[in-house]
């Protein structure tokens, strides 16, 4: 018998069941006890599948008791952000637009994970097609766990509210430009957008540098989710056909005289909160202390990649909402109804040139890293340390919240949120690491290195 | 990007979708910075034959040094 069973990192919940020592019935039931006793509050899912969670969780414990291997995720549960369609679980995108929408079908990445063993225990809560939270949305915003007085940080918010309060295993987002990255961030979370084309959208939709990605408690827990989402879709053109390495098997490795990057002079430039700045000073001490040579560098480009990266999203999803938004408008959300028709104001021209530069700036961060034989750049995750702050309108238009994070979603390059203290309000702040294409695994190796030199993953909200 | 004023904006927003005149004002806001994010990439684009240089653009996070 093991208390509190969904406390404990996912890796060490898959080990158990494993084992024998708990079922994995047991902790679908602790998980599904949680989202009772806290959802009302928190709003992080806004639909929650007991039944079929409990379904798939006996077939699991079944076919464990047989001696089967039912994959390295059997019987942990998943909290899936509602931009990702599941079989039989409305998918609304938290739009009155989708209220009655029931996929008859999983996606290649949700079946990738079930096929691991996952358990998709229900949706988690997201701004209004990636909008601005309102409380017009079909269901009103997520509250952070770490001070429920507080928003979550989306748009993946009820994914970093989910996992944060314990009512998944682990949780999978969205990122467009920092949309899984800024709620890890802010949720004392791992959460890692990989390199682009590793995990296929394919049934997803969304923007061609939107990425799907995991949030865990720990760094081996994201790696575990990781490994289980990404491959090859022959149907998706985007989808990497290349080899990919196998991040938990190469999790250990000695990272002692990696080199890491610290653009100064650009982090300096943002307007960083101060306790934003004080958990990155004590991150990038404990990577020295794991014996990393931080490297101070020239960095260049951000500003532009980051206007680059989002000019492709207006642009995309414009062009998606192009039809309903002259025939269904008053069904919207006053917020993200205006935010859809930003991409009908560029040329094909201002798109194109978007992604010219964001190519460029591709190859030149590629270079960069290559140059000086970096293994990582180090930044902070967001400049801010609550919603609230992020949320002021002129900054939030401009997308400060996202200056560090929003330039590689349109290079592609991998980047992981590390958690890196506590802000004032109580809320987490987070680190980021950004490294080559396709070298996720440096990003995993590094980020598990420094979740064992610290303590953070194992504390969790009191609420 | 040729929606350069306000005028512009609000005839273009009537052409696409039955926005409300509460749904002027935020479009207005958020049109400015896409048109900032446009000329910024306008300015971005080098002579025919050449290459965009990266090593030309910003060290900062205003995208203006």
């Amino acid at each position: 018998m093991v208390d509190a069973p969904h406390f404990l990192a996912l890796s060490e919940q898959a080990r158990l069941i494993r084992e024998g020592s708990i079922t994995s019935v047991e902790l679908v039931q602790a998980h599904l006890d949680q989202i009772s006793k806290l959802n009302p509050q928190l709003n992080s899912f806004i639909a929650v599948d007991p039944e079929g969670a409990l379904e798939q969780a006996t077939r699991i414990d079944a076919a464990l008791a047989r001696g089967e291997n039912p994959g390295p995720l059997a019987g942990v549960t998943i909290g899936l952000k509602d931009a990702i369609p599941a079989k039989g679980i409305p998918w609304t995108i938290n739009s009155r637009l989708f209220e009655e929408r029931v996929p008859e079908d999983d996606p290649p990445v949700v079946t990738r994970l079930k096929k691991a063993g996952a358990i998709v225990i229900g949706k988690t809560n997201l701004n209004e097609f990636f909008s601005r939270p309102t409380e017009s949305d079909l269901n009103p915003p997520p509250w952070n766990p770490w001070n429920p007085e507080r928003m979550s940080v989306g748009s993946s918010s009820g994914s970093g509210a989910a996992a944060a309060a314990r009512m998944a295993s682990a949780t999978v987002g969205v990122d467009g430009g920092g949309s899984v990255r800024l709620p890890a961030g802010a949720h004392n979370l791992y959460g890692i957008k990989p390199t682009h084309g590793l995990v296929s959208r394919t049934g997803v939709g969304r923007s061609e540098h939107s990425e799907i990605c995991p949030l865990g408690f720990t760094a081996l827990d994201t790696a575990m989710m990781l490994e289980s989402m990404v491959g090859h879709e022959p149907a998706d053109d985007l989808s990497w056909a290349g080899d990919v390495p196998e991040y938990v098997a190469n999790i250990d490795a000695d990272v002692n005289g990696w080199r890491i990057g610290v653009p100064r002079a650009f982090i300096e430039s943002a307007p960083n909160e101060p306790e934003v700045m004080k958990g990155f000073e004590i991150f990038l001490t404990k990577l020295e202390e794991l014996g990393c040579e931080l490297v101070d560098i020239d960095l260049q480009g951000m500003a532009e990649a980051r206007a680059a990266t989002f000019l492709t999203l207006f642009s995309n999803s414009y062009q998606r909402h192009q039809k309903t938004v002259k025939t269904d408008w008053d069904t919207y959300g006053p917020q993200s109804r205006v935010n859809l028709l930003q991409g009908a104001f560029m040329s094909s021209t201002d798109l194109i040139n978007a992604g010219d530069v964001g190519r460029a700036f591709k190859r030149y961060f590629s270079k960069l890293l290559q140059d000086q034989n970096l293994k990582a750049i180090a930044t902070p995750t967001s400049p801010f340390a609550t919603a609230e702050r992020s949320r002021r309108p002129g900054e939030h238009s401009r997308g400060i919240n996202a200056c560090y994070t929003a330039p590689f979603n349109i290079s592609g390059h991998p980047s992981i949120s590390l958690p890196a203290g506590f802000g004032e309000a109580g809320i987490p702040v987070g680190a980021m690491l950004t490294g080559e294409l396709h070298d996720d695994l440096s990003l995993l190796q590094l980020s598990h290195a420094y979740d064992l030199a610290t303590d953070w993953s194992s504390l969790a909200p009191s609420i | 990007m040729e929606y350069r004023t306000d005028e512009q904006v609000i005839a273009r927003a009537h052409q696409i979708a039955p926005v409300t005149d509460d749904d002027i004002e935020p479009l207005i806001n958020l049109v400015n910075g896409v048109r900032e994010y446009c000329d910024l990439m306008e300015s971005l684009m080098p002579e025919l034959g050449d290459e965009i240089d990266v090593t030309k653009m910003s060290r900062n996070m205003d995208g203006d040094a």
